[in-house]
């Protein structure tokens, strides 16, 4: 920090002013009372004669603190967001970070990375996790020291039980005599991200900009391994603010990427085995497509064996309208004497029932002699603190490795012991599955009609009205506080992007700004971008749709507005129901009412265009329509519909 | 489950037959026999009151909590089996009064004719369904309910 060329660092830089002060203070001001005087005035020793550096203070004119500079540390972190190709750096401004945040508008053009300004950390976070699961690679986000990553905190928290990589980055002040005012005081740490320490994959604090680089690169690196997660730089104010000393040997490495590690092939063979012997084998996934040729390889290895699939839908994994899906007819688990578990988080709680009575109890949903076999990258990688692995699932082969990179040799095994006997069997047993898969698509399609004309208006004819108007488009479903029901049942998913996951960790604030996040990756490639929200979930964090409308994000936000936190409600009957107690109060606390919240205000307030409240599902098309016409001009909108609890 | 002694038991097992019935939209003739001696807007009060609707629905279209609630409009069930699962149902669904089940007709009927009252153009799908027997609803094995599994265990 010290070793600065051309310009004086400030460290020296004010070591001279203090003494050069204190050399004027000296002549100029009486004795104060409490200065120790060790020897009379008569016998006063000579002042040793001045050394070369207090002389030159003393018979020079005060160093001038410098006014300008030509470069900045700042500068440096810039360029190295441009090579690691960063398109946005989503943020709420803050001091700790001001170095920054000039160096990104004025050194880099505010391009890769363009600033996204966010009313909220947690808004930023979010938008980067849903961004990263559309767009395939990581947004940046920075906050401000100690405060703001508390804020960022609980998304950080979303993006981490979602195996997702997000870079974020905190303001701190590490040498305390260079802390200010009592604000930087209270906004500097001396370990600031030991409060997400449980839930990123790794963190630094870089002391010099080649440590910036270094670590920079290095964090990109571990954070697009497989398991994914995100990963938190500390960067020092000073760092980023003050001059390059160092310009002449610093260095941007180069990232090379990891290579997802594929399963053990002989253990893949064993595999193969299992699944084309097996009479009723069964594929659950969950995070399994990390890239758009996932769900194609997944596709391959169902039809290979013709067996079904039951999708978890961390990810867009599987077609929904494919015959082998039986994601919503889950007693193909039961049935099933092979289940092979792709990148699944919680299995456990896959293949068993609990029961939530006053005594909590499960049960296996599969064939006590069934043979699991996992193969996926999260035993790989897991911490202790935070209970996000969920219950520990028996299995009778666990491979490490990363399902979509394992899968073409796995394919490959299947194949290879395919004789034309399994080949005419599994047709056959594809054929049952799919009058099955038919059975169920028709049911859901008369589910969804019940209460078709009721008011409040049902989760299934918003979704109907919904998809009846975008199923032309190039649509792509990022947020559903809906739980996976009407348009996984019915709607046609057949691409990549059609939807991107849940929350990971299903911390409440996460649907709006991660939708938004995905809108944005989906705006540049002119997809019809759409979530559904709840109403719970959006008074988190209302002032997305600000940002929303700043950056011109096309979005179509409807709100499933059942005006309460609703699963709570349940639980609270629930709870009362166990005492017999009726449910008289338990819209205390649960609900959002009195008075209503009327969102397409705030939606207007906020610079959205806002339609709703929608009471008579009548209206519901028509202003959908309208909406939609909204959004593909590139603005967002969003719809409050006045729903039935679920 | 020894205290249950208020809202529910408040009310015949009839009333709570036709709360289904009356919620459901439908009071037709030829189900007056199945709907016992119940009040049929008393019956629809005691399930928006008592919070049936929460999980399955204001029109029994069916919803969730921690696993689906099964869509009541589309089922058809022995009042036995209504009975056990409003007593001790399955996973989270919450017990209620064990007064209930007194009595009351055989065969609770949800399904078609509700639909035919509330599913406005979908009608004739869901009439189809069950014209074909085809299962309706969660937990459904052709077209009735089986009483809930107990003993959840290990």
């Amino acid at each position: 920090m010290s070793k600065r060329t051309g310009l004086p660092d400030r460290a020296r830089r004010n070591f001279l002013k203090g003494a050069t002060l204190a050399g004027a203070a000296a002549l100029t001001t009486p004795v104060a009372a409490n200065t120790p005087v060790t020897a009379l005035p008569e016998t006063r020793a000579k002042a040793a004669p001045p050394g070369p550096r207090l002389a030159a203070a003393e018979n020079m004119p005060p160093v001038k603190d410098p006014v300008s500079q030509t470069t900045s540390g700042g500068d440096f972190m810039v360029d190295v967001f441009k090579t690691l190709d960063i398109e946005y750096l989503a943020m709420n401004c803050a001091s700790s970070f001001r170095g920054l945040h000039e160096a990104v508008l004025n050194h880099g053009g505010n391009t890769k990375p363009e600033i996204l300004t966010c009313p909220h950390e947690e808004i930023a976070v979010h938008m980067a996790q849903g961004y990263a699961k559309i767009e395939g690679k990581p947004m940046a986000m920075i906050c401000h020291g100690v405060v703001g990553l508390q804020h960022a905190t609980m998304a950080l928290y979303n993006a981490w039980c979602d195996r997702v990589p997000v870079i974020a980055m905190g303001g701190n002040i590490i040498e305390a005599n260079k802390r200010g005012t009592y604000p930087e005081w209270v906004h500097s740490a001396i370990d600031p991200s030991a409060i997400v320490r449980d839930f990123v994959k790794w963190d630094d604090q870089p002391t010099s900009l080649q440590h910036f680089a270094e670590s920079a690169v290095r964090a990109y690196k571990i954070a697009t391994t497989p398991p994914m997660a995100p990963v938190m730089l500390s960067l020092d104010a000073e760092l980023q603010e003050n001059p390059i000393s160092d310009a002449e040997t610093l260095r941007i490495p180069k990232l090379s990427k990891v290579i997802p590690p594929q399963g053990d092939s002989a253990a893949l063979a064993e595999l193969a085995k299992m699944l084309v012997n097996a009479e009723m084998p069964v594929i659950i996934c969950d995070r399994v497509a990390r890239t758009p040729a996932g769900m194609a390889r997944l596709v391959e290895l169902a039809e290979t064996l013709q067996c079904a699939v039951v999708d978890n839908a961390g990810r867009m994994n599987f077609p929904t309208r494919h015959p082998l899906n039986h994601s919503f007819r889950r007693v193909v688990i039961a049935q099933a004497d092979v289940i092979l578990a792709l990148e699944v988080n919680d299995l456990f709680g896959t293949v068993n029932a609990f029961s939530d009575r006053i005594v909590r109890a499960t049960r296996p949903n599969y064939k006590k002699d069934a043979k699991i076999v996992t193969l996926g990258s999260r035993d790989l990688y897991m911490k202790a603190n935070y209970q996000d692995f969920a219950r520990y699932q028996e299995a009778d082969l666990s491979i490490g490795g990363d399902a979509e990179a394992s899968l073409p040799l796995l394919i490959e095994q299947v194949k290879r012991l395919i004789d034309d006997g399994k080949k005419s069997a599994f047709e056959a047993r594809g054929k049952k599955l799919a009058a099955a898969k038919l059975a169920m698509v028709e049911r859901a399609k008369s589910d969804a009609t019940i209460g078709w004309d009721a008011s409040p208006i049902t989760t299934a004819r918003m979704c109907a009205e919904v998809y009846g108007q975008i199923k032309d488009e190039d649509w792509s479903l990022v947020g559903a506080s809906i739980r996976l029901s009407w348009p996984h049942r019915l709607w046609n998913f057949d691409k990549p992007y059609r939807w991107n996951g849940l929350s990971g960790g299903f911390g409440v604030g996460h649907n709006l700004p991660a939708s938004l996040g995905a809108a944005l990756a989906n705006k540049k490639h002119g997809r019809l971008t759409l979530a559904f929200g709840g109403d719970g979930d959006f008074m988190f964090v209302p002032s997305t749709l600000w940002t929303a409308a700043h950056h011109r994000i096309p979005l179509l936000y409807i709100l499933h507005n059942n005006r309460a936190y609703h699963q709570e409600y349940m639980y609270l009957q629930a709870m009362a129901a166990r005492h017999g107690r009726g449910i008289t109060n338990t819209e205390i606390g649960t609900t959002i009412k009195d008075p209503n919240v009327d969102y397409a205000t705030v939606a207007r307030g906020f610079g959205v265009h806002g339609e709703g409240p929608i009471i008579d599902p009548t209206d519901l098309g028509p202003a959908l329509k309208r909406a939609i016409a909204v959004v593909k001009s590139g603005q967002p909108a969003l719809v409050d519909v006045v729903c039935d609890p679920r | 489950m020894k205290q249950f002694t208020t809202r529910f038991e408040r009310f015949a097992v009839g009333s709570l037959i036709a709360a289904t019935f009356a919620v459901f939209g439908f009071g037709a003739a030829a189900l007056a026999q199945n709907a016992g001696s119940g009040d049929a807007a008393n019956g629809k009060r005691v399930y928006l009151a008592d919070g049936c609707f929460e999980c399955h629905g204001r029109v029994g279209q069916g919803g969730a909590m921690n696993y689906p609630a099964p869509a009541l409009a589309q089922v058809e069930m022995p009042i036995e089996s209504f009975m056990a699962f409003l007593r001790n149902g399955p996973n989270d669904m919450p017990a209620y009064s064990a007064s209930v089940g007194q009595g009351g007709s055989r065969y609770l009927r949800l399904s078609a004719l509700a639909a035919r009252a509330q599913a406005g153009q979908g009608f004739s799908a869901v009439e189809q369904l069950n014209a074909a027997g085809v299962c309706t609803g969660f937990a459904c094995r052709r077209g009735r309910l089986k009483p809930p599994r107990r003993g959840a265990s290990e």
